[in-house]
C-alpha cells in the first residue's frame, strides 16, 4: 500500500474473501469524493477501468495540484473543496448577519 | 483539534438514514477521518449498499454524544444523530462515497485527520450515513473525527 499526504487506507473485511480486501483511497481535491486507487482484487487502477465515472481513478488538477475524481475531471474547472467551504461558511455568516437564520 | 468517537445504530432501511453528524455552532470545522461500518444482523447473503453524502439540515433523529478520545478535551460543539425519521437534506450529487458489499462484509476507511472529510464550520451543515439498498436488519457505523 502506497503512504503519502492524503493517502487513506480501506478495508473490506468479507468472510467470503481469503483475505481482506485491501486499497488505497484518495479524496477529491474538487469534491473530497473518496476515490479508490485499487479495485477489489488489488489491483492498481487503470484510466481504461472508467466505468461511468463513479470509482474511477479520475485525473490531476494541473491547477491546484492534486488528485481528483474522474467526474471533477470531466467538468475541467478547478475549485478547490477548501473554497467551497469557504464560500459555504460566508453565506452563513451574512445570513446570521442579516438576521435569517 | 480534539479527536471524537461516535456510533450509530438502526434498523437498515433503503428511505431513513442510519446517522449524521452537523456543525450545530459557527465555532470549528470538523473532519471525519476513520469510519466503520457493516451489519450487524444474522449472517446471511444480502445485497447492500452503503452511501456517505453531505447535508445541510440535521433532520430529525435521536441525538449520540461524541466521546472525546482524550478525557481533557472539552465536549464537542457538533452534533450526532442516529436513526433517523425525518430526512436531512442531502446535497444531490455531493456523494462522499458509494459503496455497495455484502451484509457479510465489513467496511473500514482511514486517513491522516489531515485530509479526512471536511465539514464547514456552519450551523446545520454536516455529512450523512444512508443505506440505499438493504434489508431490515441492524446496522453499525463507527465514526472517529476531529473538530
Amino acid at each position: 500500500m502506497a503512504r503519502g499526504p492524503g493517502i487513506g487506507y480501506a478495508t473490506i473485511i468479507d468472510p467470503d474473501e481469503s483475505r481482506p480486501v485491501e486499497m488505497d483511497t484518495c479524496n477529491c481535491a474538487h469534491c473530497q469524493r473518496m476515490i479508490f486507487l485499487h479495485d477489489r482484487t488489488g489491483r492498481r487502477k487503470k484510466a481504461e477501468d472508467s466505468n461511468g465515472g463513479k470509482h474511477d481513478p479520475g485525473g490531476w488538477c494541473l491547477c491546484c495540484s492534486a488528485n481528483i475524481c474522474g467526474p471533477c475531471a470531466d467538468q475541467g474547472q478547478c475549485t478547490p473543496y477548501m473554497e467551497k467551504i469557504e464560500a459555504i461558511e460566508a453565506r452563513g455568516r451574512f445570513l446570521r448577519s442579516i438576521g435569517i437564520v | 483539534m480534539a479527536t471524537y468517537d461516535f456510533n450509530m445504530k438502526r434498523t437498515a432501511s433503503t428511505t431513513a438514514s442510519t446517522g449524521n453528524i452537523t456543525a450545530q455552532s459557527v465555532v470549528r470545522r470538523g473532519r471525519v477521518w476513520d469510519v466503520v461500518f457493516g451489519c450487524e444482523g444474522t449472517p446471511a447473503d444480502n445485497a447492500f449498499s452503503w452511501r456517505v453524502q453531505r447535508c445541510t439540515t440535521t433532520g430529525t433523529g435521536t441525538t449520540v454524544t461524541p466521546i472525546a478520545r482524550d478525557p481533557a478535551d472539552a465536549a464537542c460543539t457538533s452534533v450526532a444523530r442516529e436513526n433517523h425519521t425525518i430526512e436531512p437534506t442531502y446535497t444531490a450529487n455531493n456523494e462522499l462515497l458509494e459503496l455497495s458489499m455484502n451484509q457479510r462484509a465489513t467496511f473500514r476507511w482511514q486517513v491522516d485527520p489531515l485530509y479526512g472529510w471536511v465539514y464547514p464550520a456552519t450551523a446545520n451543515n454536516g455529512i450523512g450515513w444512508q443505506t440505499p439498498t438493504a434489508p431490515a436488519l441492524a446496522v453499525s457505523v463507527n465514526v472517529a473525527f476531529e473538530e
